[in-house]
C-alpha cells in the first residue's frame, strides 16, 4: 500500500473530528426530535460545536504541522480542490433543492407528504446538516483522488 | 472512439540521471514528491507546462519522457 502523505493525514484528521463532534451533536437532536422533547438552548450547543471544531482543528493540523515538513500546494492538490468543491457544491444544492420541495410544493398539493422537521426550530440544525454533510462530501473526494489518482 | 493514454518513463530517466531521488525531481520541477510519484504511476497528467519542465530536468525531449498512445474504442451507444 503506497504512503500515507501529509495532505492525507490532515485530511482523514478534518474527517474524524467533524464526524465524530457533528456526528454526537445530531444524533442527540435526533434523539430529542424523535421523543418529541423540545430542543434547549440550540443555539448555544450550535456555537458550542462549532468552536469544538475549530479548537480540534487547530490542535491536530498543528501537531501534524509540526511533525512533518510543510509542503506548498501543486497544480494537482488545487486541481483535486476544484473538483472535490465541484462535488461539495452539487451536494449542498441537492439538499437545498429537496428542502425547498418539501417546504413549498406541500402548500400547492396538500398530498404530498411534508416534514414537520424542515421548519421551525430544527431549521438551523438541518441548515448546519447540510453543510456538513457538502463538508464531508469534500474530504472524502480529496481522498479518494489523492489515492486513486486524477 | 479514439481514447487516448499517455505513460511516461520518468523512473527510467531518474535513474539514468545519476539515480535522481523522487525528491530531487519534484524540487527541480516545483511540484510536490507525492506530485511525481502520482505521475510515475500514471495517476496524473501533469499540465503542458510542469510537463516541459520535467523534460527540462532530465535535458531530454518532450516525447522522451511522455509517450502518446491512442487506442480505438467503440462508440457508446
Amino acid at each position: 500500500m503506497a504512503e500515507v502523505s501529509t495532505k492525507e493525514k490532515s485530511l482523514l484528521a478534518s474527517l474524524v473530528i467533524t464526524l465524530l463532534v457533528f456526528g454526537n451533536f445530531f444524533l442527540n437532536i435526533l434523539e430529542l426530535a424523535l421523543a418529541d422533547e423540545p430542543i434547549a438552548n440550540i443555539g448555544t450547543s450550535l456555537i458550542n460545536v462549532v468552536i469544538s471544531v475549530i479548537i480540534l482543528e487547530i490542535i491536530v493540523q498543528s501537531l501534524l504541522a509540526s511533525l512533518s515538513a510543510s509542503q506548498k500546494d501543486d497544480e494537482r492538490d488545487q486541481l483535486i480542490e476544484r473538483m472535490s468543491f465541484r462535488n461539495g457544491y452539487l451536494c449542498l444544492s441537492v439538499g437545498m433543492w429537496i428542502w425547498i420541495a418539501q417546504t413549498t410544493i406541500p402548500t400547492w398539493w396538500t398530498d404530498l407528504p411534508y416534514s414537520p422537521y424542515l421548519t421551525g426550530d430544527l431549521v438551523p440544525v438541518l441548515l448546519l446538516l447540510l453543510f456538513v454533510i457538502a463538508e464531508v462530501t469534500v474530504t472524502v473526494t480529496r481522498l479518494f483522488y489523492y489515492r486513486r489518482g486524477i | 472512439m479514439a481514447s487516448t493514454s499517455i505513460k511516461n518513463n520518468i523512473r527510467r530517466l531518474r535513474f539514468e540521471t545519476n539515480e535522481m531521488t523522487q525528491q530531487a525531481l519534484a524540487e527541480a520541477v516545483g511540484v510536490t514528491r507525492q506530485t511525481i510519484i502520482a505521475i510515475e504511476h500514471g495517476k496524473y497528467s501533469p499540465s503542458l507546462e510542469i510537463a516541459f519542465r520535467i523534460a527540462a530536468a532530465f535535458h531530454v525531449a518532450m516525447d522522451d519522457v511522455f509517450i502518446h498512445e491512442e487506442t480505438e474504442r467503440p462508440l457508446k451507444r
